[in-house]
């Protein structure tokens, strides 16, 4: 019954399948990288609360650049999963379509709502605000890929919400699962965010007063982290232990413990090593959990579609483009860095 | 026809990308333009070492940060978002074309933003030299951007010699590329030197020399609109013959070219007057005013483009309901329906097993049922049953005769509409329900 359901692209695709799964979890990395510090970020700094905190003054004066270049990442990761599997997002993004759509102006007030509280403007109430709009945008987003990748459900959920062949759009598919997903990566977030902060106190930031707050957060942060992704991750694991493979497996579940592990060591002998390492096992963990999560939705959508099947156009061209564009991009980044460093050391007007 | 169609009541579902997308492209011409005017102006107000206006700039770049980089980078991804939920065949298809355009998009919006932040955040802490050229890398990032972005809704207008066959440059250097392109430019330098205008008018004087603003501003602001002149008669000169008869048979159309022309000479004539006296004409109602003008004519000029597409969503490619010219014939042949698995999957189950495939032969109430959900799939990109180019308003006057006919003649009833993309059955059943509405039945 599904398979007349899919339609795959007719265009084929524009090079091998590898580039664009390559491309997917990179992009995906950058994107959580950044998501992870305003969905914990956030919540955080509200919770530090005095305005006499420095963490979360720093915090809440950095959020503008997580959420800025989080957005920009999150359109890597959607960009090539329309490209490798249109047939499967559109159906499942459409029978929720007033949610999806919703995500857009909920983003804009949330953006806002955080360039409020990094100005001090209703700091409290913006900053809650923005806290519980990331959660909502959050579970939208999985529960449009739990959907993407369970095309059985579809004919169920489109029989009790169309009229006259065309649906309303007014239905999430927020089922437990996609509660553990989320689960599972806001418990990663905290850890992300200990991380960062562990970084910045170390490595980033002279001031030793802001450098002790720094420090005595990292380790509790972290262990709530590692706390929310131990409980998710247990219950939600057996479902997909056989879609991945072991030394993935291994990765996606170690991390988290070591880097638990790390956060302890961190707080009883603070150190620059330490740190380093906490957010090496940190992105670590989140590579492993992005080759995770699309290792589970390449075998859930295999059975349905083989991409490796998909003709290829073989447009070299386009590629080569991008990888160009992105070269200069780069260079023109360091220059930027460099620019910044020079005027942060003083020794620019 | 590949996917479920989300019907939004009295709007349409296509009718969200326009809200979105007309602000988004004031916004994000605005950043464009704005780019160029904020690192001339700050080289110059460096140049002069006038600290006013050095003061002043700084608060227009938090102005400008916070509109662009918010509320434009957000709605960018909403239009996206948006023609993936109401048109997903066609944001499929140029998503397989331009995946690696939109890759290279996403990279230069990269260094825009790092780009803006630092030469807002770090204000007064640059050398004035890097300040500006970090000024400059902002504006070029911006104009690379659109310049990718137009190539894509170049290419929606005129695919020029592009088959499914041709590479990703084939179809990104289409005949209306560079037109639009010139278009677009011209258009940013005007829409920005008309919200800088107001972001001016409301400043205290304290020294300020709006009167240099101004002069230096009206520069760019008269070169924006040279471009958008030319610019403009080359798209007309290159656009198809469809699209071109779009626009004169279609009263709407014709009308907001009219707009688009009268606003487009009004700010002209206002930038040259504005160089020639400086900020007298800068009162907070004048260039409000003026900024409508400008945001008129861009979303006058959007509304011709979208409009003169039809009835394709891609030139020659996809059609307006989604299916593709090639596949034409045979949809006529085969019928709708079978080549909609939800639809079919809809009616099979809502009315009996099978019974998408005999329209004809089933009660009428049945037939009304299968006519209803035709529309939704063949005509509700355009037209809503009531609301925005409701069919229940248009059919009133028709006789059952003539709702037959002009469903069986689509495309020469009205060269915007696409052929009846379905067998006599169907036509039949579409017909049943056009006829049961026109009667004021929903």
């Amino acid at each position: 019954m599904v398979e007349t359901l899919l339609r795959g692209e007719p265009l084929g695709l524009p090079v091998p399948a590898a580039w664009l799964y390559a491309l997917k979890v990179f992009g995906f990395v950058l994107h959580m990288i950044f998501m992870n510090l305003w969905l914990a970020g956030m919540p955080t700094a509200l919770l530090l609360g005095s305005s006499k905190h420095r963490v979360s003054q720093r915090l809440f004066k950095a959020m503008p650049f997580f959420v800025a270049f989080g957005i920009n990442a999150g359109i890597v990761p959607l960009l090539f999963l329309q490209t490798l599997y249109p047939q499967f997002f559109y159906p499942a993004t459409v029978l929720q379509a007033w949610f999806w759509f919703l995500i857009i102006p909920l983003l804009i007030v949330a953006y806002y709502a955080v360039y409020l509280a990094a100005f001090n403007r209703f700091r409290i109430a913006a900053a809650a605000l923005a806290s519980i709009l990331f959660i909502w945008i959050g579970l939208t987003f999985s529960s449009a890929m739990n959907l993407t990748a369970a095309p059985e459900q579809w004919p169920a959920i489109f029989s009790a919400t169309a009229e006259a062949g065309s649906v309303h759009g007014r239905y999430l598919y927020l089922n437990a699962e996609a509660l553990l997903r989320f689960l599972i990566m806001a418990g990663m977030s905290f850890g992300t965010l200990a991380a960062f902060l562990a970084l910045d106190g170390e490595v980033f930031t002279a001031n030793a007063a802001y450098k002790n707050e720094a420090r005595r957060l990292v380790a509790p942060l972290y262990l709530l982290g590692f706390v929310v992704f131990a409980g998710a991750a247990l219950v939600y694991a057996p479902a997909v232990k056989e879609s991945l493979p072991q030394w993935l497996w291994f990765f996606a579940a170690a991390c988290m413990p070591v880097g638990a592990l790390l956060s302890i060591i961190y707080w009883r002998r603070p150190a620059k090593q330490i740190a380093c390492s906490l957010v090496l096992v940190q992105f670590i963990a989140l590579l492993a959990n992005a080759l995770a999560r699309q290792s589970v939705q390449s075998l859930s959508l295999e059975k349905w579609a083989r991409v490796d099947a998909m003709p290829v156009r073989g447009d070299w061209d386009s590629l080569i483009l991008f990888f160009v564009v992105l070269l200069i991009v780069l260079f023109s980044l360091a220059w930027l860095a460099r620019v910044v460093l020079r005027a942060d050391h003083g020794s620019a007007r | 026809m590949d996917f479920p169609v989300w019907y939004v009541p009295y709007l349409t579902a296509p009718l969200l990308i326009p809200l979105i997308a007309v602000p988004h492209v004031i916004v994000a011409q605005f950043a464009v333009g704005g780019g160029f005017l904020l690192a001339d102006l700050t080289r110059r107000a460096y140049g002069a070492n006038d600290l006013a206006i050095l003061a002043y700039l700084r608060g227009l770049t938090r102005t400008f940060v916070l509109i662009t980089i918010v509320f434009g980078a957000v709605t960018g991804v909403g239009i996206w978002w948006t023609i993936g939920l109401t048109s997903p065949e066609t944001t499929s298809a140029l998503i397989h074309i331009f995946v690696f355009g939109w890759a290279a998009e996403w990279a230069v919006f990269v260094l825009e933003l790092a780009a803006a932040f630092v030469f807002y955040y770090f204000w007064g802490r640059l050398e004035p030299r890097e300040h500006v050229i970090v000024g400059w890398m902002y504006a070029a990032a911006a104009w690379v951007s659109l310049v990718l972005i137009t190539g894509i809704t170049a290419f929606m207008l005129t695919t020029g010699g592009w088959t499914p066959e041709k590479s990703f440059l084939t179809a990104f250097f289409n005949p209306s590329f560079a037109p639009q392109v010139l278009l677009r430019t011209g258009g940013s330098l005007a829409i920005a030197a008309l919200g800088i205008g107001v972001h001016l008018s409301f400043q205290k004087d304290h020294g300020l020399d709006k009167d240099l603003i101004i002069r230096w501003m009206s520069r760019w602001a008269l070169a924006g609109v040279i471009l958008i002149l030319v610019g403009g008669a080359w798209y007309l000169a290159v656009m198809p013959d469809h699209a071109r008869l779009n626009l004169i048979r279609a009263p709407i159309l014709l009308a907001m070219t009219g707009i688009n022309f009268f606003v487009t000479l009004l700010v002209t004539a206002a930038l040259t007057w504005g160089h020639m006296v400086g900020s007298r004409w800068i009162t907070p109602p004048a260039a409000v005013l003026l900024f409508f003008a400008g945001a008129a004519a861009i979303t006058t000029g959007e509304f011709v483009r979208e409009g003169t597409r039809k009835p394709y969503r891609i030139d020659r490619y996809i059609f307006s309901p989604g299916i593709r010219a090639s596949d034409v014939t045979d949809v006529q042949r085969s019928g709708l329906i079978r080549r909609a698995p939800w639809l079919q999957h809809y009616l099979d189950r809502e009315l009996s097993p099978g019974a998408s495939l005999r329209a004809a032969d089933l009660p009428p109430a049945g037939r009304v049922e299968v006519g209803k959900s035709i529309f939704r799939y063949h005509c509700s990109s355009c037209h809503a049953e009531w609301g925005y180019n409701g069919i229940v308003p248009i059919l009133r006057p028709w006789t059952p005769e003539l709702i037959r006919d002009t469903v069986r003649n689509l495309h020469r009833a009205n060269p915007a509409m696409p052929p009846w993309m379905g067998n006599e059955n169907e036509r039949e059943a579409l017909a049943a329900y056009l006829m049961q509405l026109s009667q004021g039945r929903p």
